[in-house]
């Protein structure tokens, strides 16, 4: 009779620790609503996730309701989530930069781990290009989503291009140099119109630089800064120092880098730049009301083709929060990367469709057929590579960014100087 | 004759003044050119704001920016917001400023010297430094999605204490005593006597309430989770697209529609703050 008894008890908790462990992930049963915070502003990038979340609403079989609450750039959504999780006032999704934002998040163990889900409902992670599911990964789990994800191009004035004799764009970083000395021409002294401008984005441009050079920004292990003792850091800045001080790349203004370059692009001041996919819509938009025909092409490379991603990748936040609120926020994941919500993504505003099933839509087939400049972006993805990932990126970055203004901006150290002053910084952050 | 000699000596009088005068035309000119920068790019098609070099006046008048902006964001109800949140500062600073100061000014308590220095220690210490503890404790009460996170951190205006204190205390005792004497209840000598007797330097604090609480931005932002309970400044700064460059005529349309109530404001209550910033003796 005792036996029996205990037997049962043991078997009963063997019973309800197994239930646990197998468990299928949890289905929404009743109407509710979860929020999303994001980064997506106005214009089309706003309008898209408006309409998107609306036109999720208005269908989802469960009677979830989506609430979107725009929290500023990556830097301070991902604050503001941090603030929310002391509180406990998380939102259940959140759009993160994929490789400054989602490892902080990840390590701290506040994502879910999607993959239970996904199998439960047949979700094909094979629909994604592999270079997009970097940062979708840690420690086997899957924790994030590809969702407004870019690549830089190179944008060029058409109409400046062919004055100069050129009908395409340059392939290497040599032809690069010839076109932009070409294309540069100075009247009184001043220069009027400067072949090129590279912006101060060093874990975009520079990093990608590096590999084409055959190293890196930091190591695989993500642990130590090879091109800092390689040369290749080096011979990276050395040469954008060379452009500007040859006068023919535009220094990049310190405040509003991107804007002031693309307006000067606009008033026909500046023949070429480099810039995400993801503001296509807008570039194109605006050049074609300030009357200029502009150019996409890959990025020119130095010895290995290459080129970064960079973007926001949505995931779940599941601390403090119960099973119905995360079985919403992946009805949510799941009807975001449909292939129709990737493919209209990505007509929308000019980011990647991040599905393979997505590029196969008559929307993203007719956008190409009609733009053939969004093709030239997915088509990069063949040799896109993606920064290894370290929880140290964000902050080398960062430090980076700020050497590089002196050297670029201020032109207050050489480029010797800045080896050293990453040196000293890498000596800190890598440890 | 005696005409000329009269301009030579209006001419000759003025000459002193010409460079204070001019002086002031060039600060007015630096104040009000941003206004006035802001109002014609509001006008400007996309193409007109990025011309060099720039046009003074928009070359082709266009309304593209604010239909823009009313037609696609819910404009009215971050605005109703703001409203809501300024005006309910400005009263429960009025109900809490006025006993406040009055007591700070008038009467003789235990620890009277410690709660002022409180006042203006408070007074010193920014949001930015408040703002996270008091996010927590939003939160635990429950109220992140209402107005109140707005409202109550504001009720106790340590600047707005600080001065009606120096107004009341340039109030005669013996105008108090005479009151008293009527049987004039506190209250009434608080409303009756001090608050009239200070009206400009109450117009004046509600005034400045009422500029930094409209504009407020980062308080706004940090304290509320949800786009039911923003005020406009959050919504104007989200037609800024940082990423991908500036639809610089939208931007400017937004802050038009977000100064116009301060500028109207401003320009009916600014002589009473020169008033109240100017000495007044006893009359």
């Amino acid at each position: 009779m005792r036996i029996t008894k205990t037997m049962s008890l043991v078997l009963l908790v063997v019973m309800l620790l197994s239930a646990a462990v197998f468990a299928a992930p949890p289905t929404v049963t009743e109407p509710i609503t979860i929020q999303i915070w994001h980064t997506r502003a106005a214009g089309a990038n706003g309008d898209q996730i408006a309409n998107a979340i609306a036109e999720f609403n208005a269908t989802n079989a469960y009677g979830i309701t989506v609430e979107e609450v725009y929290q500023g750039g990556y830097v301070d959504t991902l604050a503001k989530t941090m603030q929310s999780l002391a509180a406990g006032t998380n939102p259940e999704l959140v759009l993160l930069e994929r490789a400054a934002g989602v490892p902080v998040m990840a390590t701290q163990g506040v994502l879910l781990d999607m993959a239970p889900y996904a199998e439960r409902d047949g979700f094909d992670l094979g629909n994604v290009p592999p270079v997009l599911l970097k940062y979708s990964y840690y420690n086997d789990q899957l924790i994030s989503m590809p969702y407004i994800r870019s690549t830089p191009l190179f944008y060029y004035n058409k109409a400046l291009f062919a004055e100069a004799g050129f009908d395409q764009a340059p392939t290497t970083i040599e032809d690069l140099i010839t076109v932009g000395q070409r294309m540069t021409r100075q009247e009184n002294g001043q220069t009027v119109v400067y072949g090129f401008e590279l912006l101060n984005d060093p874990g975009w441009f520079i990093q990608n630089m590096l590999y084409q050079l055959g190293s890196n920004l930091v190591s695989e292990d993500g642990m130590s800064t090879p091109s800092l003792e390689d040369g290749t850091m080096l011979k990276a800045l050395t040469a954008w120092r060379d452009w500007i001080d040859n006068g023919w790349t535009c220094p990049p203004t310190v405040t509003r880098g991107e804007a002031t370059m693309k307006d000067l692009f606009n008033q026909g001041k500046i023949a070429s730049y480099f810039a995400s996919s993801g503001g296509m819509t807008n570039i194109l938009k605006n050049a074609e009301a300030a009357g200029i025909d502009v150019g996409v092409a890959f990025l020119p490379t130095w010895d290995i083709p290459s080129a970064p991603t960079g973007g926001g990748n949505l995931a779940i936040i599941q601390r403090g929060k119960n099973d119905q609120q995360m079985a919403a926020a992946w009805e949510f994941m799941k009807f975001v990367m449909s292939d129709e919500q990737v493919a209209q993504n990505a007509a929308d505003t000019g980011y990647l469709p991040v599905t393979y099933g997505a590029v196969e839509t008559d929307v993203i087939q007719e956008l190409w057929a009609e733009h053939p400049e969004y093709k030239v972006a997915f088509d990069q993805l063949a040799i896109a590579q993606e920064l290894p990932w370290s929880e140290y990126n964000s902050e080398y970055i960062e430090k980076l960014k700020v050497v590089c203004s002196q050297l670029i901006i201020d032109q207050s150290i050489t480029p010797e100087e800045a080896i050293e002053a990453l040196k000293r910084e890498a000596d800190i952050i890598f440890w | 004759m005696n005409n000329t000699s009269n301009l030579k000596r209006k001419v000759q009088a003025y000459l002193p003044r010409l460079p204070a005068d001019l002086f002031k035309l060039v600060v007015a000119f630096i104040f009000v050119f941003p206004f006035y920068w802001m109002f014609v790019t509001s006008f400007k098609p996309y193409i007109e704001t990025i011309q060099f070099p720039p046009t003074l006046w928009p070359q082709n008048f266009t309304l593209e920016a604010y239909t823009a902006i009313l037609g696609k964001m819910n404009l009215l109800s971050y605005a109703k917001n703001s409203v809501i949140i300024t005006l309910s500062i400005i009263v429960l600073q009025t109900v809490v400023m006025i006993p406040a100061a009055y007591a700070f000014a008038k009467y003789q308590f235990r620890g009277k010297n410690l709660m002022f220095t409180l006042v203006l220690i408070a007074f010193m210490i920014p949001g930015q430094i408040t703002f996270i503890t008091v996010y927590i404790l939003m939160a635990k009460w429950k109220l992140l999605g209402t107005l109140l996170p707005q409202i109550i951190p504001f009720g106790a205006n340590a600047f707005g204490i600080f001065l009606l204190r120096q107004s009341f205390m340039q109030v005669p005792d013996e105008i108090i005593e005479a009151a008293e004497l009527d049987n004039a209840s506190q209250l009434q000598i608080m409303t009756q006597i001090m608050l009239p007797m200070s009206k400009s330097t109450m117009i004046t604090i509600a005034l400045f309430s009422f500029v930094s609480h409209w504009n407020a931005y980062f308080w706004p932002l940090v304290m509320t989770d949800t786009e039911k309970v923003r005020p406009l400044t959050i919504a104007i700064e989200r037609l800024k697209d940082v990423e991908y460059g500036i639809n610089w005529n939208i931007l400017m349309a937004g802050n038009v529609l977000l100064v116009l109530p301060v500028l109207i404001v401003f320009f009916f209550a600014s002589r009473k703050i020169i008033e109240s910033f100017a000495y007044r003796g006893v009359k």
